[in-house]
C-alpha cells in the first residue's frame, strides 16, 4: 500500500502528469456537460463521427507539418454544423448524416496517411490518445477552449434545457431553438477536437456517452444528471491516468474501462432498487 | 370584425365590454405551399373568455393555434396581442401542448424544473432565473396541488399529474391567455373530468382567459362558454346558447347530436 502511495506521489511530481490531469479533467467536464444534450436528442453518435473528422484533419495537419489543433478545430466545427444541417434539411436521419460525414472523413484520412508514409506513428497516437505527451502550446489552447465550452453551457443552461425537453414550448417562449442546436454542435466539435488527445479517435465518443448514461441510471433531475455525470467522468479520468502510470497500461483505454465499470455498477444499483 | 360569423354579433354587446380585447385576429390567412389552410379568420378574445375551438380533422385548428403562438408566418392579416400592434407573443400566452405524453418517459427532469421553464418566456438573453421566479414556481406548485411531487421525475407521474405539471408550466409566467391543445386526449374519463374542473375554477375564480382546442364537441360543449367552429374558415363564433338556437347549425351537425352538446345550454 505504501509502495503504491509512493508511486502515486512519484507520478504527481512529473510535470506531464499534472498537465495531463488538468487538460483531461476539463475535457471530461466538457463531455459531461454536452453529453446529456446529445444523448437525450438521440445524437450520441455525433461524437464518433466528429472524431473521425478530427482524425482526417490531424492527417492533413501532419502532412502540412502544422500544429494539429488550429487545423482541426475550424474543420471539425464546420463538419459538425454540416451534420446538423444534413439531419435537419435533407430528409436524412441524424445517424445517417453522421455516417456519411464520418466514413468520408476516415477515407480521406487514410488516403492522406498513405500518401505520406512518414507520419504514421504520430497518427497512431491520435487513434488511441496520447494525453501524456501533450505539447505546452496545446495545453494553453486546450484549457482556454475547454473553459469556453464549460462557460457557454453554464450561461445558456436555461434555454438549452428548455429546448432539450420541449422544442415547441421553447420556441413559443421566444427561445431560438435552432441557434441552440448550432451552439451545441459547435461546442461538441471543439470538445471532440480537444478530446482525441486524451482518449483517441476510437474512444472519444465513449467519454461523451458513458458518464451521461451512467448518471441517467440514478438521477431524477437534469442538473443532477449533469453533476453526477461530471463527477463520474472526472473520477474515471483521474483514476485512469494514475492507474495507467502505475500498471503501465494505455491511458485512454484505462479511462474508458473505468467509465464502463461505473456504468455497470450504477446500472446494477438501479435494477436492485427497482426489484427491492 | 366578425365578418366570417354567420350569426352577426350585435355591435352593442361589443361596446358594452369594458376592457379592450386581449387578442385580436384580423383577416388572418395561412398557406402551406399553395394550399390555403386558413382563410380570413377574424375574432377577438376578451378577458375572462372561455372559448372552445372545434372543427373536424384537417380544419386548421392546429394551424390556427400555431399562428396565434407566432410559430407560423401569416400569408395575410394580422394578430394583435393586447393593445400593441407589434407586441411580441412571448410570455403573453401560456401554452399547454398536446404531445406531452409522447415525451421521453426517462427524460431526467424534476417537476419543479419543468414548471420553472414557464418563467423563461418573460426573460431575454441568458434567461437566468432569480428568487422571484423560484417563489412563483413554488406558489404555482402549491396552487395546483403539486408541492408533494416537486422533486419527482416527470416521466414517473401519472398522465393526469403530468398534465397538471404542464398546466403549471403554462400558468407560472402569468400569461394573459391560456391556450390548450387537446389537453385531455390521453386521459381517462375520471381524470379528464378533474382536469376540466381545474380549468373551470381557473376561469371562474381567477378570471383566467382560456382558449381550448379540441375535436371533442361534447367536452367543450359541457365546459366552455363560447364556441369557435372552424373548417378552414370560421363557420361559427359566439356563445353556445346562440349556437344551439341557430338553425344553420343543425345542417352541420344534425338535430340529434346538436341536442347532445347543447343540452346544458338549452336546459339550464
Amino acid at each position: 500500500m505504501r509502495d503504491i502511495l509512493m508511486i502515486l506521489q512519484d507520478a504527481w511530481s512529473y510535470d506531464f502528469i499534472r498537465k495531463a490531469l488538468l487538460v483531461g479533467i476539463l475535457i471530461a467536464i466538457c463531455c459531461s456537460f454536452l453529453g446529456i444534450f446529445l444523448v437525450l436528442k438521440k445524437f450520441s453518435m455525433i461524437g464518433d463521427g466528429l472524431a473521425h473528422v478530427s482524425f482526417a484533419t490531424v492527417a492533413i495537419a501532419l502532412l502540412l507539418s502544422a500544429s494539429p489543433l488550429p487545423v482541426s478545430i475550424p474543420i471539425v466545427v464546420l463538419a459538425s454544423l454540416a451534420i446538423l444541417k444534413l439531419s435537419e434539411k435533407a430528409d436524412l436521419h441524424g445517424d445517417a448524416a453522421i455516417g456519411l460525414v464520418s466514413s468520408f472523413s476516415v477515407a480521406t484520412g487514410v488516403v492522406i496517411a498513405s500518401l505520406a508514409n512518414g507520419f504514421n506513428v504520430d497518427l497512431m497516437s491520435y487513434l488511441f490518445g496520447s494525453i501524456l505527451v501533450v505539447r505546452n502550446s496545446d495545453i494553453v489552447l486546450s484549457v482556454i477552449l475547454a473553459l469556453f465550452v464549460i462557460g457557454a453551457v453554464l450561461v445558456f443552461y436555461n434555454p438549452l434545457f428548455a429546448a432539450a425537453y420541449d422544442e415547441e414550448f421553447a420556441q413559443v417562449s421566444g427561445i431560438r431553438v435552432k441557434l441552440g442546436n448550432q451552439l451545441i454542435a459547435v461546442l461538441t466539435a471543439i470538445t471532440i477536437a480537444l478530446g482525441i488527445r486524451v482518449v483517441g479517435t476510437m474512444l472519444i465518443s465513449s467519454l461523451i456517452i458513458f458518464p451521461t448514461v451512467t448518471a441517467l441510471q440514478l438521477s431524477r433531475s437534469f442538473k443532477g444528471t449533469i453533476a453526477l455525470s461530471s463527477l463520474v467522468s472526472v473520477i474515471s479520468l483521474t483514476a485512469g491516468i494514475f492507474l495507467s502510470y502505475l500498471l503501465d497500461l494505455p491511458t485512454g483505454g484505462t479511462i474508458v474501462i473505468l467509465n464502463a465499470m461505473f456504468f455497470a455498477v450504477f446500472f446494477g444499483i438501479r435494477r436492485l432498487a427497482k426489484t427491492a | 370584425m366578425n365578418e366570417a360569423t354567420p350569426t352577426e354579433q350585435p355591435m352593442a354587446e361589443e361596446e358594452a365590454l369594458p376592457s379592450p380585447p386581449l387578442l385580436t385576429l384580423n383577416g388572418v390567412s395561412v398557406q402551406y405551399g399553395r394550399t390555403e389552410v386558413l382563410t380570413d379568420i377574424g375574432f377577438k378574445v376578451h378577458a375572462g373568455d372561455y372559448i372552445g375551438i372545434a372543427g373536424p380533422n384537417g380544419s386548421g385548428k392546429t394551424t390556427l393555434m400555431k399562428a396565434i403562438l407566432g410559430l407560423l408566418p401569416l400569408s395575410s392579416g394580422n394578430i394583435q396581442h393586447g393593445n400593441s400592434d407589434s407586441g411580441s407573443v412571448h410570455g403573453r400566452i401560456g401554452y399547454l401542448p398536446q404531445k406531452a405524453f409522447s415525451a421521453d418517459r426517462l427524460f431526467p427532469a424534476e417537476v419543479r424544473e419543468i414548471v420553472a421553464m414557464g418563467r423563461l418566456a418573460g426573460k431575454r438573453g441568458f434567461r437566468f432565473l432569480n428568487s422571484l421566479d423560484r417563489e412563483a414556481v413554488e406558489a404555482m406548485l402549491q396552487k395546483l396541488n403539486l408541492s408533494d411531487l416537486r422533486n419527482r421525475r416527470i416521466g414517473s407521474l401519472s398522465g393526469g399529474q403530468q398534465q397538471r405539471v404542464l398546466l403549471a408550466r403554462a400558468l407560472v409566467g402569468n400569461p394573459s391567455i391560456l391556450l390548450l391543445d387537446e389537453p385531455t386526449s390521453a386521459l381517462d374519463p375520471k381524470v379528464r373530468e378533474e382536469f376540466y374542473d381545474i380549468l373551470g375554477r381557473l376561469n371562474q375564480e381567477d378570471r383566467t382567459t382560456i382558449l381550448l382546442v379540441s375535436h371533442d364537441m361534447g367536452s367543450i360543449g359541457k365546459y366552455t362558454q363560447k364556441l369557435l367552429y372552424l373548417d378552414r374558415q370560421i363557420l361559427f363564433f359566439g356563445s353556445w346558447e346562440e349556437f344551439c338556437r341557430s338553425s344553420d347549425m343543425s345542417a352541420l351537425f344534425g338535430t340529434l347530436s346538436q341536442h347532445n352538446f347543447c343540452w346544458r345550454h338549452t336546459h339550464a
